[in-house]
């Protein structure tokens, strides 16, 4: 008997690898936020949005792929308003074939598994090899979306990876995952597989004017999201509050120098520190 | 009602966050009135229900397989999944670590529960609300789990510290029949963390994203030499950046680290990083954010641009050395 995926192999027709990443679009982490009217979350205008860090180390990771098997084709998908489309643009920018999103106006305030199911129904049928999705966003930051998603569409998966390598065939992904303090988790999976990427893993590229001016003017699919079979919802936010300006933290306000000054003495007030004279050389920056 | 604490266990030891998982689970017992177990995935002979037992004063249920040895998302998810289903528990308790949200968030939907991870304490009003961070610190939400469901929920370390007990649990041992996983563990691997050990500095002058560019660490650089026995620290993106190697980073992933004297330049305070540094004896904040969440963990604040700040104090420590 000749195992068919063994022939297809030595006759180097292997078939394409398709990889879908999962992207979320989050506001610059040092905006200003505010509680939505709703009380729920924080209120999503005025602010500046950006492709979530540990999505952009997603794509980066999915683009070194297509770079090394050549035969790869990376779709980009989010869930999301209208807007989100500036972000999955960026994406096609840097080297994703195709982009998709699904629309879901409050996707911010819905739960992971929601979302999720929206994904997994979107996806089920479209037979991805590789599924690639941030560890967690930098706004909600659940952590919960990829591991989720792999249990709907009953897919091995591995989190927080900070180094992979798809096997020659095509068929297997070595993950390394890190732990605490240094430790990483070695593991094999099958494809297809899901895998989460933990941003240090690369360090993504910029993406080029000419990709910035050939993605401008394409198509992206928008998919309904009540088109789309929805887990039940779980769990939900009862309420959302900025924490109180703590306590503790003494705050030292006025001009730098005199600022300065005032540190120098709390910190030898509270704590026993030796304190030498720094060298001169160099010293004219200010 | 029940609530089952999943214990961690790493290379024949049970984790430092699952003995504080324990005491989260006995607070939340206490308030709710439910029976508190703890469960233990492990392979055979090991003894490690019975050390969770010893350690917590709780009962813990050993589930024993050969494949149970190491960690594996499959083997953990199935197992629990197996063992809970028909048991309807009202709270399932996993620690908020790399190895934690790799399951935890599957066992909720095999479960059809909800999820809440990264939970940093529970409040009891008419019902039972759990708090959670977002933004980066800099909002809190509370989020109360869907009535007459499991609610799986992933604590963050250090939420609780762990009780000292007099009386051990019982611990018994159920096996679990399951064949290998589709996943296969390749061992473990030492990330190369260089000969800097940060937790033997008394000073540690601590770099993040706001320090802008990777030539600015010169200044941080130059504060640090004001200060005997000093190192420089750096929260992850830093690292991630390539401006400062892995051995500098402070944090889950990094070292944790509690120095006399903490200076954060930089810094938003993410959960990540604040969990390997909120130990420090004093916690000095600078940032130009005035929202950050640093200021919530610092005990003195200052809201500056630190390239501009940073020469006055050097300036000043220079004055005090005359």
């Amino acid at each position: 008997m000749i195992d068919i995926n063994a022939m297809v192999f030595i006759l180097g027709l292997g078939a394409m690898v398709k990889i879908l990443v999962c992207v979320k679009s989050v506001p610059e982490t040092e905006s200003n936020f505010k509680i939505n009217s709703a009380g729920n979350s924080y209120d999503q205008s005025g602010l500046q949005y950006k492709v979530n860090e540990y999505d952009l180390a997603a794509i980066e990771e999915a683009v070194r792929v297509k770079e090394k098997f050549k035969d790869v084709e990376i779709t980009v998908l989010s869930v999301g308003p209208a807007r989100v489309d500036a972000e999955i643009r960026k994406a096609m920018g840097l080297g994703c074939e195709r982009g998709v999103r699904i629309d879901e106006p409050k996707a911010n305030e819905k739960d992971a598994l929601e979302i999720a199911s929206h994904i997994a129904a979107w996806a089920q049928d479209k037979n991805f090899d590789l599924i690639f999705c941030g560890v967690m966003s930098e706004d909600l930051q659940r952590c919960s979306i990829g591991p989720m998603l792999a249990q709907l569409l009953d897919l091995p998966c591995a989190t927080t990876v900070i180094y992979l390598s798809l096997s020659d065939d095509c068929k297997k992904i070595v993950c390394q995952r890190e732990l605490e303090a240094g430790l990483r988790e070695n593991v094999e999976l099958k494809l297809p597989a899901l895998v989460t990427i933990q941003t240090g893993i690369n360090i993504p590229r910029y993406a080029s004017l000419s990709n910035v001016l050939r993605v401008r003017k394409m198509q992206i699919p928008v998919i309904p999201s009540n088109t789309l079979a929805t887990a039940t919802v779980s769990e939900g936010v009862v309420k959302a509050s900025l924490p109180e300006r703590s306590k503790v933290c003494q705050f030292l306000e006025g001009d730098p120098e005199k600022v300065a000054e005032q540190l120098i003495e709390k910190i030898r007030e509270r704590v026993n520190v030796g304190l030498k004279s720094p060298p001169l050389m160099g010293e004219n920056e200010s | 009602m029940e609530i089952f604490v999943i214990a961690e266990h790493r290379q024949g030891r049970i984790r430092q966050e699952s003995l504080e998982l324990a005491a989260f689970g006995k607070k939340l017992a206490q308030v709710c009135g439910a029976k508190l177990a703890g469960l233990i995935l492990a392979s055979p002979g090991l003894g490690l229900p019975q050390k969770f037992a010893g350690d917590t004063g709780m009962d813990v249920i050993g589930l024993e397989n050969d494949n149970f040895s190491a960690y594996n998302a499959e083997t953990y998810a199935n197992a629990l999944i197996k063992f809970l289903s028909g048991r309807n528990p009202a709270y399932v308790l996993v620690s908020h670590t790399a190895t934690g949200w790799d399951f935890a968030p599957r066992l909720a939907v095999a479960l059809k529960g909800s999820c809440i991870t990264g939970v940093a304490k529970f409040n009891e009003a008419d019902r039972i609300f759990f708090t959670r961070s977002i933004c980066n610190g800099k909002i809190l939400t509370e989020i109360a789990p869907a009535a007459d469901t499991t609610a799986v929920l992933t604590v963050m370390p250090g939420a609780c510290k762990p009780e000292a007990t007099d009386e051990p649990g019982k611990a018994e041992t159920v096996q679990i029949k399951m064949g290998p996983p589709s996943s296969r563990n390749l061992g473990y691997t030492e990330a190369k963390m260089g000969a800097l050990d940060l937790s033997k500095a008394e000073v540690i002058i601590s770099a993040g994203r706001g320090i802008g560019e990777v030539e600015k660490l010169e200044l941080i650089r130059r504060l640090a030499i004001c200060f005997e026995k000093s190192a420089i620290g750096a929260s992850r993106p830093v690292v991630d950046a390539g401006w400062l190697p892995l051995e500098h980073q402070v944090g889950q992933t990094g070292q944790i680290v509690r120095p006399k004297l903490y200076i954060a330049c930089g810094i938003s305070g993410a959960i990540q990083h604040t969990a390997g540094m909120s130990g420090s004896e004093l916690i000095v904040a600078i940032n130009t954010d005035p929202n950050a969440n640093i200021f919530n963990i610092a005990q003195i604040g200052v809201i500056q641009d630190l390239h501009q700040f940073i020469p006055f104090l050097i300036e000043q420590i220079r004055n005090i050395n005359k």
